[in-house]
């Protein structure tokens, strides 16, 4: 209450056992993430609850030596942290750096915490220390201290308001008259009231927090766990997954045989869902890998083998050229980071196109299909960013691309088998020609495979001697994303728009706590990309009907990534049956919605009309609250009540009605100049109600004439001057 | 009414600044822990509004006390919900504010809340509603609801306890009729007879109706009674805060009330009360501070004006006592035009004059000098003054006006 009690000590042991108990969660959150070393761990362990204990013995002591020597250390901490922040070069060196300060901070303050504000101080600290490891957290284990962190907090946050609330208070004696139901309920109840409060209102922030794209600070982290390097380093494609280079009788489950220097149609199998790698980035893209411009009918492989060798200059940076044609559509900056968890081939994948490469190998190699690879392989927990210049392309500025490509280029991405067979080049014809523009062109092709061929990881293997994309459009229409896009590649060749084959992996599925891509073996992906001349290589994936645009504002939001896990689950907790079920519910429940998208007026005249009937619903219950509205003499009387209530005169139940009216005469002056018109209501109402013979027709009406009266003179007399 | 506190505005700030963080560095769980920021912020800000719903307060206490007095009351909060209730706040303005906390009020419970108020100020204190808090369970913002909990309670006048008064002594025998009441006793002047009760004196022993009347006959005296004082209060006006001008002024009369009941006086009271003059009432002791307690400022005739009307209601009354502050129009010509019918009339009138420069007021006062003319006049007409600057010269009234000088 008073300014002397705010000062006092602390004494709650229960308070200050859940402060220090939420002091070691976050401690022990950052050191999970390894941010700690080992002294700094062992040290804050021991010290933050010795120093807890020792600051509640003497938290009544003013304690000036002792607040001397941590001030002293609080110092040498702040130059420790200083100190390794300097050559901090990313941004999780900062962090790094960061957290030690808090730790140490953290192990300074729990020796003196006299008083209540200097553990909110505490808390204070243990977030930025949980926020701290938070940030450099990439799986969901970190839930594992979030989760007690939270219990803790909203346990302090009660215990200490409560102590707050009860010393403002009076001194009181308080005693419970225990008349009620048991208190356990009670307080269940209370307790469910809060939890469930609080859970939907963090669940309905948690989806409408929009995921915008961060600005670059510092360098973006990279850092190298093990150096295995590529022995004999040329330029090429190393997949330590396919050992024999993906020669003959390889599968796909050995890893994707993509990733190396051919991408062979004939191949089958199914990728495992083995988890990757991790990336960290503001929206999906395609996380390209290599490129593909020669087809022979059976499999893609690269016609320029040239590359060149990038290096660091001076800064972490490895600049990357672009060896492409040229671009000149508008690009936005996306900066991606790949934690990886499996071994992968020396391939440095990337958004298309990348310009900058942070990578813990000071030396790159660039082909000129834009393709990046390292002299060392990508082992487990090798982390390295990618910076990426990402073409904004929209319809309109596609088709007003030019048409013309020079000779050479033409040739090299027009290529078609000899073989190829005319009725691929019928088809691409009259799918296309009545489009006027190469976009319209691209789009057409895309359509007509999603209409006219079917997905499947288990297609039937081609015969011998057939032109995989000639037996995948006209016999078997069946296949996989190397199909479609070799399939999209070839038809927009033979009408002489310049394609060719990507491969790398798709987005993966975002996680909704971590917020990073965990992308699968099974992610393994091919895709189309068209060059508009003048504009820039557009990516387009004729398997899931991605088309080339800004990702929009819907993809800013985790809601879709969250229904999507809540389905992921779903499927695999629902037994089979009931899955039939509830898809056949589910696609019910989409056809009408899709039918409401679709006849959207009248989806508009339904729910006008449904607004109508509620609204005529809640009319007729409020009317039935009320009673009848009053008529006659008796509405003259309301009316009469109405006015002089809204005068301050509301009549009460109790009161009769020529009580009321002496009353209003005793009390009012509008009454006393309004006593016939009063009195004439009140003795029309009394012959009404109470008399032998109901007032003639012209009586109520000169009852109600009367009342009218009344209000319009108590509407005069309420007036403001100025307006009279 | 939710009104955020300074940790709920933490909350939301801290959420903001870890949003910024994971919106930097695209780090998902940094959008877990702001959004369970926010969620504990706006969860926080709804959860008080269920807390002080479905209670009801009931308020015990004592009809009257003195000033100064510490006075009892007992606050029944009853939860007629399900759900527990916790961390409750009741602030009572009835009397003196209070503040009380129950940590929980448990479903279908009442708790019971004691309390003690000093009571500060004289008046009828009226009070229509509590005010229920809560910010359970974060603190993040405090939900307040008003519930009706009417109450009343008579805050009664600080008094001096005061001995004999000497302006009673010389007033009991003037005026007309005054001096007899009606009351038999052991007096001088006769009033009658009655049969002998055993304790009688023989020396009261009426013979010749004795003789007529065959047994033992007395005669019965009538008791001597000291004369009644009539104590007008000047209402017209107040000022200060704490203890006012007018509080002073029912502070004087009411201990020269009860001083003058202790001494077997009878007592009449006259004050304006509202528009109205009150004519002159007799009262006991407990009316008598009940209405000193019930009276305000009226703003309406001037104390002056006031003993105008009073005078026509003097008949029975030995003594004046008057109680006014120095406002501007209790001035000497005034005053003097106002006194000297009564104390031509034979009435012994005392003026307790409040010095109401003290307090002050926005009120024109009088000035020093027009005090001296007051005191002045008033003396010429045969009115005694004493002068009231607070309550310790209210003892003051206990000597004779010359001893005081």
């Amino acid at each position: 209450m008073s300014t002397k009690r705010r000062y006092q000590a602390e004494d709650s042991v229960a308070l200050r056992v859940v402060v220090l108990a939420i002091t070691m969660v976050s401690v022990g959150a950052v050191m999970a993430q390894g941010a700690l070393d080992p002294a700094t761990a062992a040290g804050s362990l021991v010290a933050i609850p010795a120093g807890s204990w020792l600051s509640y013995r003497r938290r009544r002591l003013a304690n000036v030596g002792l607040k001397v020597v941590l001030a002293g250390a609080l110092v040498a901490a702040l130059a420790a942290f200083l100190s390794r922040v300097r050559y901090a070069t990313s941004v999780d060196d900062a962090r790094v750096a960061l957290g030690s300060l808090f730790v140490w901070v953290q192990v300074i303050h729990a020796f003196d915490v006299p008083r209540r504000r200097d553990l909110a101080f505490s808390v204070v600290a243990s977030v930025a220390l949980m926020a701290e490891a938070a940030s450099l957290s990439v799986d969901p284990r970190f839930g594992l201290f979030l989760l007690p962190f939270t219990g803790l907090t909203v346990a302090w946050l009660y215990l200490s308001d409560r102590a707050r609330a009860a010393e403002e208070a009076d001194p009181a004696t308080i005693v419970v008259r225990t008349a009620g139901r048991s208190g356990t309920a009670g307080a269940v109840r209370a307790g469910a009231l809060a939890l469930t409060v609080v859970t939907l209102a963090t669940g309905a922030v948690f989806l409408a927090t929009p995921r915008f794209p961060g600005t670059r600070v510092l360098a973006p982290p990279f850092s190298l766990a093990n150096r295995v390097a590529v022995p004999g380093f040329s330029g090429a494609v190393v997949n330590p997954a396919l050992p024999d280079g993906g020669g003959p009788g390889v599968t796909r489950e050995q890893g994707y045989p993509g990733f190396g220097n051919r991408v062979d149609l004939r191949v089958r199998g199914e990728l495992s869902d083995r988890l990757v790698m991790r990336v960290r980035a503001p929206q999906p893209a395609f996380w390209r890998g290599q490129a593909y411009d020669t087809f022979d009918g059976t499999a893609w492989t690269a016609s320029v083998h040239e590359a060149v060798g990038v290096t660091t200059q001076g800064g972490p940076a490895i600049d990357i050229p672009d060896l492409g044609p040229p671009a000149a559509a508008p690009e936005q900056t996306v900066v991606q980071t790949f934690y990886i968890a499996r071994q992968q081939p020396n391939i440095v994948f990337g958004a298309f196109r990348p310009t900058e490469v942070y990578f813990p190998a000071g030396r790159l190699v660039v082909d000129t299909y834009g393709s990046i690879r390292s002299p060392i392989l990508l082992e487990p927990d090798t982390v390295y960013s990618v910076v990426s210049e990402e073409p904004i392309t929209s319809a309109s500025s596609l088709r007003a691309a030019g048409t013309v490509w020079p000779a050479a280029f033409l040739r090299q991405y027009t290529q078609l088998p000899r073989d190829l067979a005319p009725r691929v080049v019928r088809l691409a014809h009259q799918i296309t020609d009545r489009e006027p523009t190469v976009y319209d062109k691209v789009i057409a092709v895309q359509r007509w495979l999603s209409s006219h061929a079917r997905y499947t990881l288990h297609p039937a293997p081609d015969p011998p001697g057939v032109d995989s994309v000639d037996w995948f459009l006209f016999e078997r229409r069946t296949g996989f994303c190397e199909h479609f896009a070799s399939a999209m590649a070839v038809l927009l060749r033979a009408v002489g728009i310049p394609a060719r084959l990507a491969v790398g992996f798709d987005p993966g599925a975002r996680s909704v706590l971590t917020g990073y891509y965990e992308v699968r073996e099974s992610d393994a992906h091919a895709w189309v990309e068209v060059y508009y001349p003048g504009l820039s290589w557009v990516e387009y994936d004729p398997t899931h009907r991605v088309p080339p645009a800004d990702p929009g504002l819907g993809a800013r939001f985790i809601a879709p990534e969250v229904i999507a896990a809540i389905g992921r689950f779903l499927a695999r907790a629902i037994p089979g049956p009931m899955k039939v079920v509830a898809g056949a519910v589910g696609s019910a429940v989409a056809s009408a919605a899709r039918w409401v998208v679709r006849a959207w007026p009248a989806g508009l005249v339904l729910v006008a009309s449904l607004v109508l009937v509620a609204a005529w619903i809640v009319r007729r219950r409020i009317r039935r609250r009320r009673g009848p509205r009053p008529t006659g003499a008796d509405a003259a009387f309301a009316s009469l009540c109405t006015t002089f209530a809204a005068r301050g005169h509301a009549r009460p139940l109790t009161r009769t009605p020529r009580e009321h009216a002496d009353a209003l005469l005793a009390a009012d002056t509008l009454a006393r100049q309004e006593r016939f018109n009063i009195e004439t209501v009140v003795r029309t109402f009394e012959q009404a109600r109470f008399a032998d013979r109901p007032p003639e027709e012209s009586e109520i009406r000169a009852a109600i004439a009367a009342a009218g009266r009344i209000h319009q003179h108590a509407r005069v007399v309420d007036e403001p001057a100025s307006i009279r | 009414v939710v009104r955020v506190r300074r940790r709920g505005v933490g909350l939301v700030g801290g959420a903001v600044l870890l949003f910024l963080a994971g919106t930097n560095i695209q780090s998902g769980w940094l959008f877990v822990f702001s959004s369970l920021l926010l969620g504990a912020a706006v969860g926080g800000a709804i959860v008080p509004a269920f807390m002080v719903r479905g209670l009801s307060v009931e308020r015990a206490g004592p009809d009257e006390a003195f000033v100064g007095e510490d006075v009892p009351v007992e606050l029944a909060v009853t939860n007629h919900r399900g759900g527990a209730r916790v961390s409750i706040g009741v602030r009572d303005p009835h009397i003196a504010p209070a503040s009380v906390f129950l940590a929980r009020v448990g479903a279908g419970q009442t708790a019971v809340a004691r309390t003690e108020r000093r009571a500060t100020r004289r008046g009828v204190t009226e009070a229509g509603t509590v005010t229920l808090t809560s910010s359970a369970p974060f603190g993040v913002a405090e939900s307040r609801r008003t519930v009706p909990c009417p109450g009343r309670m008579v805050i009664l006048p600080r008094v001096v306890l005061l001995g004999r008064l000497p302006f009673f002594e010389e007033g009991v025998a003037s005026g007309d009729d005054a001096s007899v009441g009606t009351r038999r006793g052991e007096g001088t002047e006769y009033a009658g007879v009655r049969e002998y009760r055993r304790g009688d004196s023989m020396r009261h022993v009426h013979w010749p109706a004795t003789a007529r009347h065959g047994s033992l006959v007395v005669r019965e005296m009538e008791r001597e009674r000291p004369g009644s004082l009539a104590i007008v209060v000047d209402t017209w006006a107040d000022a200060g805060t704490g203890e006012t001008a007018l509080d002073l002024c029912c502070t004087v009369a009411g201990s020269v009330a009860l001083a003058a009941l202790a001494d077997g006086h009878e007592i009449r009271m006259a004050g304006e009360l509202g528009a109205d003059a009150s004519a002159l009432v007799r009262m006991g002791r407990s009316e008598a501070l009940r209405w000193l307690a019930a009276l305000t400022p009226s703003g309406g005739s001037p104390f002056p004006t006031l003993l105008h009307e009073v005078v026509t209601g003097t008949s029975g009354v030995a003594s004046l006592f008057l109680v006014f502050p120095t406002w501007k129009p209790n001035a000497a010509p005034r005053m003097h035009s106002a006194v000297a019918p009564l104390t031509a009339r034979g009435l012994r009138v005392t003026a307790a004059i409040v010095d109401a420069s003290r307090f002050g007021s926005r009120t024109p006062v009088l000035l020093p000098r027009e005090m001296a003319e007051l005191e002045s006049a008033l003396r010429s007409c045969g009115a005694d003054v004493r002068w009231v600057r607070g309550t310790e010269d209210v003892r003051a009234l206990e000597h004779r006006s010359e001893e005081r000088r």
